[in-house]
């Protein structure tokens, strides 16, 4: 069984699930398409989503996003501090600082206390990575090495003066620390001359193990750390011992093989960092130790490591800790463990997955629970034929405005009612969505709600309402891109210029194309319903469709619309007008189409085919391919879509699929009959050429014919082609050199395809 | 056959042509025997920021590119950012390590000569990386930045060892109609022939005319992604490849076999 709100999704355009980062140079398919629905995440205002509203929550949502879905659902929201962390976790944070240090502003800390100090040398930059031999670098000295210099030096200062001797000495030796942070082994002679002041001397051992530690020579660093460690009158004391566990760390780190952790320099580091923690006069460091052992733990031990992060992501914690655990819990859940997991991971991974499993899984949980978060996955992923439907749907009944699971319920409500037959309820419930509920509705949900109200259209008007949605996106590659603020660079001019329109609906293109006759289509396209740009496609792509199963009324009839609506065809119209009913009439017609490379009987969805309708898409979308139920989606969403509508047959069916109240069952009978009939003509330059070849042997001195013969060659070779196509293009192009070799038209032809 | 492949079958023979002669894998035309770019393989693979264990590949037909800094320019700041993947290459394979620049649009960089200095810097230390004989600058920069980066590049070249060869990436449109690259200091400039943009038609329309490059540093190379149509390609030069995901032995595989 597919998960229900999936199989809603699968005709319409989403953002498919990134399961991994974005790589530093984003790059993907050099083609773009509209997003009516975000599925991999919310597209409310994240500030809002943080404090509650969520929304119809998907299955296809980040973690992070579900994690905050299951916070509130669960009857645990995020207080303001968690919100906040929850926003600087994603990026967003307008008043609110990541709670991880930022090394560049503790860089400028640490050069601020340092200005202090008369009579240094200026300072130069520093550069805090270190390069491995597998041509990585890693942070050699993080924020808290330049955050504790600062801190010490401003403390000496009080102590000794800032103009002090002793203050020079010190930040010339910190320098000399901070020299080895980047560029290998620099180690610089560092010593404790004789006569320090006491606290001035504990200082320097520690410098001279830090310059060490940078400077990659471990050994010898560990033995100073441990050297200071024993030092009971070391201030250092606590932090060189936590130090000593870096090292190891860092071991493990740097003589790992390949993405891996070497696990007897992790193990001795875990062990180290356990005797910190037992180790009551080393607390100052426990907090940082701990967040080393959960690390640790989190590459050795993944599994358990899981398991602590749900438990720890559901309670209250400082914010630097709840930062970690979402930074950990998203790492955690790129491959998590289905072994005994917590409650939040079982959920995240129930909901989010899709199958009769993880129905069953949800149902048995929501009986035991009677809660919120599996009373959501149920509805989710259960039909209106299940025997449990209706004590699933009076739990759901139940469920107060006030909750923050309300819209999504509603949402499943809404479905389950259509999916029984309640077409009435279910519209009734729509409206009310759409109107009482709009302030709840991101625009996503609000599409979805849409996309429901037009299956259930009864009539033309209702079915054009509904058939153009707004994008609450646009995908390129992999970057997606906000509909309302299109204008980053990278995106095509011809797509910036639609930007704000709506665009035609997948569903309603499927119904367009499969479910109506070209009589409907005819009248949606007189009507002034949809926006010009799809009434333009509309007319031209009903046109065409009635010249190709050769009803020549309805295409006399569209003629003049599409002159209107398509004026740079208007000369190639005139002339299919005026020609002589027939044969004569159908090749005037099969001549406009080679000249416009975007007419095709279909309409397309979303932005479509961008390129001018006279001009040759270079990614060769050009006239249409054989019409066998694969609607031409652009080639990285076909996934996608195939995998949740099962199978080809599936997705040939799709457009048969929706309960059309308004039309009656003789002009279901014409749309099939001439999808059927389009769909036995091929790919369009098989067909055209065809065409052109058997009129060009009836009527050789048409004038026409040399440029038509031209054209459906070059058809063949930036058009849809199959194991045909080399044929008719060869036939095309030795009649065109044979019987009219001194033709301009027969020149511009060097080769066939 | 597509014409694309017929295209790239044709980039692929030249390079097997290379290979039986003395100077295998050597890039025919437009270098001359002096050359730092000699020796770099016919066949270069970009390796992006993502671990790369590419111990499969023959070192002796195909080089890699790696990104090895990211180098942000922005006010009077120079912010750099390391390559924080591993990277696994068999031995003798020929390197190239590419600073890639950013100019960070929100707080635009002055372009101070300090900044030209600590950039330059910076692509100079990725030259005393391990086996790594050459640099490659990716900058997408904007008219108003092109004085700035001629100005860095003269003095990249001008400190880095003689024999360390320097590359660019450049825009198509640097090597069709808006030449302005041409005089650089560089050994070859790798048209960038995916993710064109709004110059992706005029571009396919220069080279289906069967036009090449238009300076002569433009001419030795090129660049093409896995995931994109190939344009027609002038013959003989560098085909420098991008994959948007890490590399696997089967998508190299597919690359060669598919796309060339």
């Amino acid at each position: 069984m597919k998960n229900k709100t999936v199989s809603i999704l699968t005709s319409i355009s989403v953002i498919t699930v990134l399961l991994m980062p974005m790589p530093a140079l984003s790059c993907g398919p050099f083609f773009s398409d509209a997003v009516f629905v975000s599925l991999s995440g919310t597209d409310m205002p994240l500030e809002e989503y943080a404090h509650g509203r969520l929304g119809i929550v998907l299955p296809g949502y980040k973690t992070s996003h579900l994690y905050v879905a299951y916070r509130y659902l669960a009857g645990l929201p995020l207080d303001k501090e968690e919100q906040k962390v929850m926003l600087s976790f994603w990026g967003e944070a307008k008043d609110y600082r990541s709670p991880i240090p930022d090394v560049s502003e503790a860089k400028k800390g640490w050069f601020d206390a340092r200005s202090k100090v008369p009579g240094l040398p200026a300072a130069g930059e520093i550069k805090t990575y270190q390069q491995t031999k597998t041509y990585a670098g890693y942070d050699n000295c993080l924020a808290d090495s330049f955050g504790t210099a600062a801190r010490t030096l401003n403390k000496r200062i009080q102590t000794f003066g800032a103009g002090s001797p002793e203050m020079k000495a010190w930040a010339l030796a910190q320098d000399a620390v901070f020299s080895n942070c980047s560029g290998g082994r620099n180690i610089i002679p560092l010593t404790i001359e004789p006569g320090l002041k006491a606290a001035i001397q504990k200082d320097r051992a520690y410098q001279i193990a830090s310059a060490y530690f940078y400077a990659g020579d471990f050994d010898k660093a560990g033995q100073l750390f441990r050297e200071i460690v024993k030092d009971q009158s070391s201030p250092w004391r606590p932090t060189a011992a936590y130090v000593v566990a870096r090292i190891f760390l860092r071991e493990a780190t740097l003589n790992a093989d390949y993405c891996q952790i070497d696990r007897a320099w992790a193990v001795r580091a875990k062990a180290e960092l356990l005797s910190i923690l037992v180790d009551s006069s080393l607390k100052d460091v426990h907090p940082a130790a701990q967040r080393m052992m959960d690390f640790l733990r989190f590459r050795l031990y993944p599994e358990e490591r899981g398991r602590e992060l749900d438990h720890a992501l559901m309670k209250k914690g400082p914010p630097r800790e709840m930062y970690q655990n979402i930074v950990d819990y998203t790492l955690f859940m790129r491959s998590p463990s289905w072994n005994n997991p917590g409650p939040l991971t079982d959920w995240v991974l129930t909901f989010g997955a899709d199958g009769e499993k993880q129905l069953a899984a949800s149902l048995k949980k929501w009986e035991e629970t009677a809660s919120l978060p599996w009373l959501v996955a149920v509805l989710t992923k259960i039909d209106a034929n299940h025997p449990k439907l209706q004590k699933v749907l009076a739990a759901a009944n139940a469920v107060d405005k006030r909750s923050p699971g309300y819209l999504t319920v509603l949402f499943h409500r809404t479905r389950l009612q259509m999916e029984s037959g309640k077409f009435d309820e279910a519209r009734a419930m729509i409206e009310s969505a759409l109107t009482r509920d709009k302030n709840m509705m991101s625009p996503s949900a609000r599409n979805l709600f849409l996309n429901l109200r037009l299956q259930l259209a009864r009539n033309l008007d209702e079915f054009l309402r509904d058939a153009a949605l707004a994008p609450v996106a646009v995908q390129y590659g992999d970057d997606v891109y906000s509909w309302s603020r299109p204008g980053e660079s990278y995106l095509p001019d011809t797509v910036k210029k639609m930007a704000g329109k709506k665009l035609l609906d997948r569903d309603a293109a499927d119904i367009l194309n499969k479910a109506m006759s070209l009589n409907l289509m005819k009248e949606a396209a007189q009507k002034t319903l949809l926006p010009v740009n799809i009434r333009r496609q509309l007319a031209l792509a009903a046109w065409t469709r009635a010249v190709l199963v050769d009803d020549e009324k309805t295409a006399l009839e569209l003629a003049a619309l599409v002159e209107t609506l398509v004026p740079e065809a208007k000369e190639e119209l005139k002339a299919y007008r005026s020609a002589e009913s027939g044969a004569a009439r159908k090749f005037a017609g099969i001549f406009l189409m080679l000249k416009y490379p975007g007419a095709r009987p279909i309409m397309d969805w979303g932005i479509g085919r961008t390129t001018a309708l006279d001009r040759i898409d270079d990614f060769r979308d050009n006239w249409w391919c054989a019409l066998k139920g694969d609607l031409n989606l652009p080639n990285f969403l076909k996934p996608y879509y195939l995998k949740h509508v099962d199978s080809p047959e599936k997705l040939a069916l799709a457009g048969e699929s929706f309960s059309l109240a308004f039309v009656n069952d003789s002009e279901k009978k014409a749309g099939r009959d001439e999808w059927k009939k389009l769909s036995s003509i091929g790919t369009g330059p098989n067909y055209l050429g065809k065409q052109v070849i058997a009129w060009a042997e009836k009527h050789p001195d048409d004038p026409r014919v040399p440029e038509a013969l031209h054209l459906a060659v070059k058809s063949t070779r930036y058009g849809c082609t199959d194991d045909d196509t080399s044929k008719i293009s060869k036939d095309a192009f030795k009649l065109l050199h044979k019987q009219y070799p001194k033709s301009p038209w027969t020149k511009k032809t060097p080769y066939s395809y | 056959m597509p014409d694309v492949k017929k295209t790239f079958l044709a980039v692929l023979l030249v390079a097997v042509a290379a290979a039986a002669s003395p100077a295998a894998y050597r890039v025919i035309g437009h270098q001359g025997p002096e050359s730092r770019m000699e020796g770099f393989p016919a066949l270069m693979i970009w390796a992006w920021e993502r671990p790369e264990d590419l111990r499969f590949i023959d070192s002796d037909a195909t080089g890699v590119a790696f990104l090895a800094v990211t180098i942000n320019v922005s006010e009077d700041d120079v912010s750099v950012r390391p390559r924080y993947q591993p990277l696994l290459v068999p031995d003798g394979t020929r390197l190239m390590a590419v600073a890639r620049i950013e100019s960070d649009a929100r707080r635009p960089p002055r372009f101070t000569e300090q900044q030209r200095e600590n950039v330059v810097a910076e692509i100079l230390e990725l030259a005393q990386l391990k086996n790594v004989t050459a640099v490659q600058v990716d900058f997408d920069a904007m008219k108003s930045e092109r004085a700035f980066y001629g100005l860095m590049l003269r003095d990249l070249r001008d400190r880095l060892p003689k024999s360390t060869a320097l590359s660019i990436t450049a825009l198509a449109s640097w090597c069709t109609y808006d030449d302005w690259i041409a005089g650089l200091p560089v050994d070859e400039a790798v048209p960038m022939l995916f993710r064109m943009g709004v110059d992706d038609r005029q571009v396919r329309i220069h080279l289906n005319a069967g036009k090449d490059f238009r300076p002569g540093i433009c001419q030795g190379s090129a660049g093409i992604a896995t995931d994109e149509p190939v344009p027609k390609l002038p013959g003989g030069g560098r085909v420098y490849v991008f994959h948007s995901r890490a590399w696997s032995e089967e998508a190299f595989t597919t690359a060669v076999r598919e796309v060339f």
